[in-house]
């Protein structure tokens, strides 16, 4: 293992036995239990399991938004210690300053660049027509629908052009059809861009969709129970009988 | 749509002007009750002076045409010592909804102060700046300088965890931080805080004139007129004290109601 990934290319992102837990009420509340991952660069993984099962508080962490925990966060081999402009994070609530426009929040991705502000605008006018919001620089957040606003979250994530993208719940509080057409737009953008992304979801369907690979998180303490392959090829076909199968293995995995 | 919204707004107007007229009868009931008993001559006592002396003494009377001084010097005080209260106020505010160490040693000392009745600092003021122009200025501060500071800091401190984590995810600078996320999220609490300043900072001019009573001002034009049994120029001194303070009261609700024009989601 040591031997062969010192040949390959290493991976992008490892998590080393990461463990955390809680005091509560002077006893010790494990949430997170020995997880460990390996990403190759450009890969696409999903993290599925139920509410509860600690995936967020996972995604937290490597995030850089929590940095009491067991365990190691590499990133290209070195640990992680914050945040950092290699990583973006999108919510499950789009988290735009209502304050600013669309390209005001966008741009606020790339505050940690030292940009000359005709680049800067340039990146931004870019990312915008990358989402298919151009037309909606000037606009407001409260102006836009639920999707719109997620896509322009979601620009602002990829502005400052991480290596990792992650993704909370992304698509969770948006209604059936904009969700189906985010996850495709998703693809569109991953495929453009070449990051790697984990994406936290409890609907196995939207993970086997996406992603290279799904890990399956079981609670108390949260842990990884499981890790498909999906070798299908893009773009996917829900009305596969294969794509099924994978569904319902992942879904026999969740049970258990 | 525009026109479903035009009679909406038209009749709201009607509903607030309506509103208003109400809020205007018992202002009205009393200036009636006055002409009636007072002007009339029904009571004759030398506390209660008739309505056409008062309106008339700013104007016609010497000693009344004083009010037009006082007042300038009343509100030049005003504004130096609401500009550097309420920017210590919303500065320290900030300082201390960031930093929570700051907040843990600075904190339990303002709050203590604050304790302390407006006006028992005049004796100390004194003491410290004289009589003069700095301790008026120095009274009106810090007179404003309270509901400034507590207002932004507990705006500050109820800013959501959401907006921090995402200033935090982005990676913003400190000074970005600031003036993007920290100071537009506490910007109705701020704004809240600044109209009670404006309010106390006038009650602070015209109290520290009054109780020092050198020099030129509203609250000194009282005293003297107290002095010399003037009812009259009281009760004009009084009417300029409202006025003022009503008009502080409507300009800046208008003003800061224009300022946050955003919706939260």
């Amino acid at each position: 293992m040591t031997t062969s990934s010192s040949v390959h290319a290493p991976a992008a992102l490892s998590l080393r036995r990461v463990g955390k837990q809680y005091t509560v009420d002077n006893q010790p509340l494990p949430v997170l239990d020995r997880i460990s991952l390996d990403l190759k660069r450009g890969e696409f993984l999903s993290i599925v399991g139920a509410s509860g099962c600690g995936k967020s508080t996972l995604l937290r962490l490597v995030a850089g938004l929590d940095s009491a925990f067991d365990g190691e966060i590499l990133i290209d081999g070195r640990p992680v210690a914050g945040p950092g402009a290699e990583r973006g994070m999108v919510f499950q609530d789009h988290r735009l300053f209502p304050w600013l426009t669309i390209a005001g929040n966008v741009a606020l991705g790339l505050d940690s660049l030292d940009l000359h502000a005709r680049e800067r605008d340039a990146r931004v006018a870019a990312m915008l027509e990358l989402v298919g919001l151009p037309a909606f620089a000037t606009a407001y957040p409260h102006q836009l629908s639920g999707g719109m606003a997620q896509r322009a979250a979601i620009a602002r994530a990829l502005v400052s052009e991480p290596d990792i993208l992650l993704m909370d719940e992304p698509f969770g509080a948006l209604d059936s059809l904009t969700r189906v057409y985010l996850q495709e737009e998703l693809l569109r953008i991953w495929s453009q861009r070449q990051v790697t992304v984990i994406v936290v979801t409890h609907d196995v369907e939207e993970a086997v969709y996406l992603s290279d690979t799904v890990a399956v998180m079981a609670p108390r303490p949260g842990r990884i129970v499981g890790a498909t392959t999906v070798d299908l090829p893009r773009p996917r076909d829900r009305a596969d009988p294969r794509f099924g199968e994978l569904k319902s293995a992942i879904l026999g995995q969740l049970r258990r | 749509m525009t026109e479903t919204a035009l009679p909406a707004s038209r009749a709201s107007r009607a509903r607030i002007s309506s509103r208003a007229w109400r809020g205007a009868a018992v202002p009205a009931a009393l200036v009636l009750g006055w002409l009636a008993f007072v002007d009339s001559g029904v009571i004759r006592t030398p506390l209660l002076v008739p309505l056409r002396t008062i309106l008339g003494a700013p104007f016609l009377d010497p000693d009344g045409r004083q009010i037009w001084l006082a007042l300038a010097a009343s509100l030049g005080r005003v504004v130096a010592g609401m500009a550097i209260g309420s920017t210590a106020g919303v500065a320290l505010g900030i300082a201390l909804g960031l930093s929570r160490p700051l907040q843990r040693s600075v904190a339990p000392t303002l709050h203590t102060l604050r304790q302390i009745a407006l006006f028992a600092w005049i004796p100390l003021l004194t003491a410290w700046f004289g009589t003069g122009e700095t301790a008026k200025v120095a009274f009106i501060s810090l007179s404003a300088f309270f509901p400034a500071f507590l207002n932004t800091e507990q705006g500050v401190r109820a800013i959501p965890r959401a907006y921090w984590e995402t200033a935090a995810v982005l990676k913003l600078r400190p000074w970005r931080r600031v003036t993007k996320m920290v100071l537009p999220a506490a910007l109705p609490s701020i704004l809240i805080g600044l109209e009670i300043a404006l309010l106390t900072a006038w009650i602070g001019t015209v109290g520290s004139e009054y109780a020092i009573g050198v020099g030129r001002g509203v609250g000194a034009f009282l005293v003297a007129a107290r002095e010399l049994f003037r009812m009259d120029l009281v009760l004009v001194g009084v009417v300029a004290l409202a006025l003022v303070g009503y008009a502080f009261n409507r300009a800046s609700r208008r003003i800061f109601s224009r300022i946050v024009t955003w919706r939260d989601r």
